[in-house]
């Protein structure tokens, strides 16, 4: 009988209503279970397959697009050619040391025109940095150890982390899920509903609420193995956040309601750092820094 | 008999790679010459198609598509299979390569829940949006300013 439950429970748990409906009517056959105890199982599975389905990587894209466009709501895009690539090669280069160098739409880099410090990543890969953020950093490698950073949180998905499991269960929910159809008025009413809560979530946690310790302390790390892979200096981390903490003691807006305990990440990294330290970079490096640093 | 299962679950997908079929899940990416980003490129690969899995090295997959051979990195593909240690051990909104991404693409948030997303909230700058995705770097350009920054890219990361 043990083996039988186990049985039937396997398609179950990985989602499989189908699997499941097929091994109850057996089961019912058999006389192992009753015609009401077939119901109920292929109930739960049912709703075990729709509350497992993780978020899809083009639904992380156009939530991306709707956090991305919600940012641009409260800060204007700064258009510098110059500054834009600069920091799109950096970028670029840090994702390929990333353990996600591939998203649906992938990783674009934009500069907000504000002088306040910060940085955002949209899930997908559209990361924001302000020119407040850029005025912080002092060299190339600290501009990857930002970056860096954002890259981080885009490849462990914690945007998507911010979703409230209610309302990505009603997503699921909504949706039909063995095969695609065209949504009425209503199905899709609701969508949009849910897309727009699904796109706050995320937003509050960016901008408004920050992302919680243990996940700033992971991304921390990511960005010193990207950095320690592509050949930056790790050591320019925590120059970027001593510099950052000394800044904190002047001001609680931007990164800083956001991003507390700046001191104890410090502490978390130091050492990992200090693994990834990298000698003097070449002239081209510094150069090319300082050239485009002169734009913001 | 439990343990047996268990172990059933978590090696029959591991056992299942070689000439397993899988797809590109990312709208484009790179067939790379060498498990290497700088490697040359040996075709463009588009968002669903599909690919015969030789081997694995390291982050990278050596792939054949059509009659052409090379390496695609491994976060640009999904399996079609399902990976029963992904689904039973992964939580909802989690990373997850056990689902055929390709398949789920057509539900969910689409662009039809954008685009009325977008009529409901006028406020909301996609055109923005599409102006920072439509900027794209060089990966020659990409080469040299590694090159010249003293900077690497390693043969699969991690």
């Amino acid at each position: 009988m043990k083996t039988i439950i186990l049985l039937l429970l396997v398609p179950m748990f990985v989602g499989c209503a189908t699997a499941t409906q097929v091994a109850t009517s057996v089961a019912v056959s058999a006389g192992y279970i009753t015609e009401g105890q077939k119901q109920a199982l292929d109930k739960t599975a049912v709703k075990v397959e729709k509350a497992a389905r993780p978020v899809s990587e083009t639904e992380e894209y156009y939530i991306g697009r709707g956090v991305a466009a919600t940012i641009l709501t409260r800060y204007s895009l700064y258009r510098n050619p110059t500054v834009t690539a600069y920091v799109n090669y950096v970028g670029s280069t840090v994702v390929m040391g990333s353990p996600r160098p591939y998203t649906y739409g992938g990783y674009r880099f934009a500069v907000l025109d504000t002088d306040e410090i910060n940085a955002f990543a949209c899930p997908g890969g559209t990361i924001f940095v302000t020119k407040g953020m850029l005025k912080m950093v002092s060299n190339e490698d600290q501009l990857a150890a930002v970056l860096s950073h954002e890259v981080g949180h885009v490849a462990e998905k914690h945007g998507l982390q911010a979703i409230s499991s209610a309302r990505w269960t009603e997503v699921v929910t909504t949706l039909a899920l063995e095969t695609a159809k065209a949504y009425t008025a209503a199905e899709m009413a609701s969508l949009v509903d849910l897309f727009q809560g699904t796109v706050d979530d995320v937003f509050k946690t960016l901008v408004v609420n920050g992302y919680g310790r243990e996940q700033e302390l992971q991304a921390d790390m990511l960005a010193i193995g990207c950095m320690k892979t592509c050949g930056y200096d790790g050591r320019q981390f925590i120059s970027l956040l001593d510099r950052l903490e000394q800044t904190s003691k002047q001001t609680s807006e931007g990164i800083f309601s956001t991003h507390p305990g700046i001191a104890e990440r410090i502490q978390a990294v130091k050492d990992p750092a200090a693994a990834a330290a990298r000698p003097t970079p070449p002239e081209e490096r510094i150069m090319r820094f300082k050239k485009t640093a002169v734009s913001w | 008999m439990k343990k047996a299962m268990l172990l059933v679950l978590f090696l029959v997908p591991a056992l299942c790679l070689a000439g397993e079929m899988v797809k590109v899940k990312v709208q484009k990416t790179s067939l790379f010459e060498q498990p290497n980003f700088l490697s040359k490129t040996v075709a463009t690969l588009q968002f669903g198609d599909q690919l015969e899995m030789e081997e694995v090295v390291k982050d990278w997959a050596k792939v054949k598509f059509g009659q052409q051979k090379g390496y695609v990195h491994q976060s640009a593909l999904t399996s079609t299979k399902v990976d029963l240690r992904t689904l039973l051990f992964s939580s909802s909104s989690s990373s997850g390569t056990s689902q055929d991404e390709v398949a789920l693409a057509g539900k969910g948030f689409t662009p039809e829940v954008e685009r009325n997303y977008g009529k409901a909230h006028p406020e909301m700058n996609y055109a923005l949006v599409d102006e920072i995705e439509r900027y794209s770097v060089d990966p020659n350009l990409l080469r040299t300013f590694i090159q010249r920054g003293g900077l690497k890219v390693s043969e699969g990361q991690r």
